[in-house]
């Protein structure tokens, strides 16, 4: 993925990738975004991969209103969370399991049974980074909604 | 913006020695979002004033990685749905705040977002506190 806009590594890690964004979109996110992801480069019209355009004087853009089937709005991995709870009443959660070696796991809520669908323990899943468990945790709450 | 800590919380988190690169940064409480311009995390030549304005997101690795504390909103289970939060040691078996063991619920996620990064603070500024009496 080519990232416009200088964005450093690090604050790139709270924005969702660019399969997960498309995802989303298709499941009805159109919120505000700071950025956008473009399958073509319009600069050098390459679309061999997704191209992540940030503006963050559109903070208050909804850019999926306007994007071709391709294109995405880029949003945060807490947008997309907040986007589970409020419309599929789905809370997904990364703890910390207290083990050795340390590892994180996914947990996901039905809010409204209150009770869980889903806990990666339960299928042996284990991660050794936070951001990993978050990615998975993202990516199973669309594989869930995808499946209602 | 509820993707931005307040003004006041990101002032201290500078303080702490958050240096980060942000989408945003606030000049004297106001924020400001600036085309092209993502900065590269230094803050060494803002005024006191000033400050990067991190996400949640951030904010919340910045505890994780640079104080060892992990913190976590849960659902409650119980009737009517509310939040509360869990702050850990990492590493350490045990918590160190609870907000059930003080009957404290949220009815929002965000309130109880806010509320676990103010008690993060709060953690850190009193072992500091204590740090600098024990080298007195």
């Amino acid at each position: 993925m080519i990232i416009i806009n200088s964005l450093t590594s690090r604050n790139h890690r709270d924005i969702i990738p660019y399969d997960a964004a498309l995802k989303i979109k298709n499941l009805g996110f159109d919120e505000p975004c700071i950025g956008n992801y473009r399958k073509t480069d319009y600069k050098t019209g390459d679309s061999s991969e997704s191209v992540l355009y940030l503006d963050v004087m559109h903070f208050t853009m909804n850019f999926n209103e306007h994007n071709k089937d391709t294109d995405a709005s880029a949003l945060t991995f807490s947008q997309a969370f907040r986007f589970f709870r409020e419309k599929y009443d789905l809370f997904g959660c990364i703890d910390l399991h207290v083990s050795t070696p340390l590892h994180w796991y996914v947990r996901i809520d039905k809010i409204s049974i209150n009770d869980y669908v889903y806990h990666s323990e339960d299928d042996s899943k284990y991660y050794v980074k936070y951001e990993d468990a978050e990615l998975a945790c993202l990516m199973k709450l669309i594989e869930i909604v995808k499946n209602i | 913006m509820n993707e931005l800590i307040s003004y006041n919380d990101s002032l201290i988190l500078r303080e702490l020695g958050f240096d980060e690169a942000c989408f945003a940064w606030y000049s004297n409480g106001q924020l400001i979002l600036e085309h092209h311009i993502i900065f590269t995390g230094d803050q060494y030549y803002m005024r006191k004033e000033d400050c990067n304005a991190p996400t949640f997101s951030q904010a919340f690795r910045f505890f994780r990685e640079k104080f060892n504390l992990f913190s976590c909103v849960e659902l409650h289970l119980n009737f009517p749905i509310r939040y509360y939060f869990r702050i850990e040691e990492i590493g350490n078996d045990d918590f160190v705040y609870h907000t059930e063991d003080e009957t404290i619920f949220y009815d929002k996620y965000e309130d109880a977002e806010i509320a676990c990064l103010k008690l993060l603070i709060k953690i850190i500024k009193i072992e500091n506190q204590y740090e600098r009496l024990c080298s007195l």
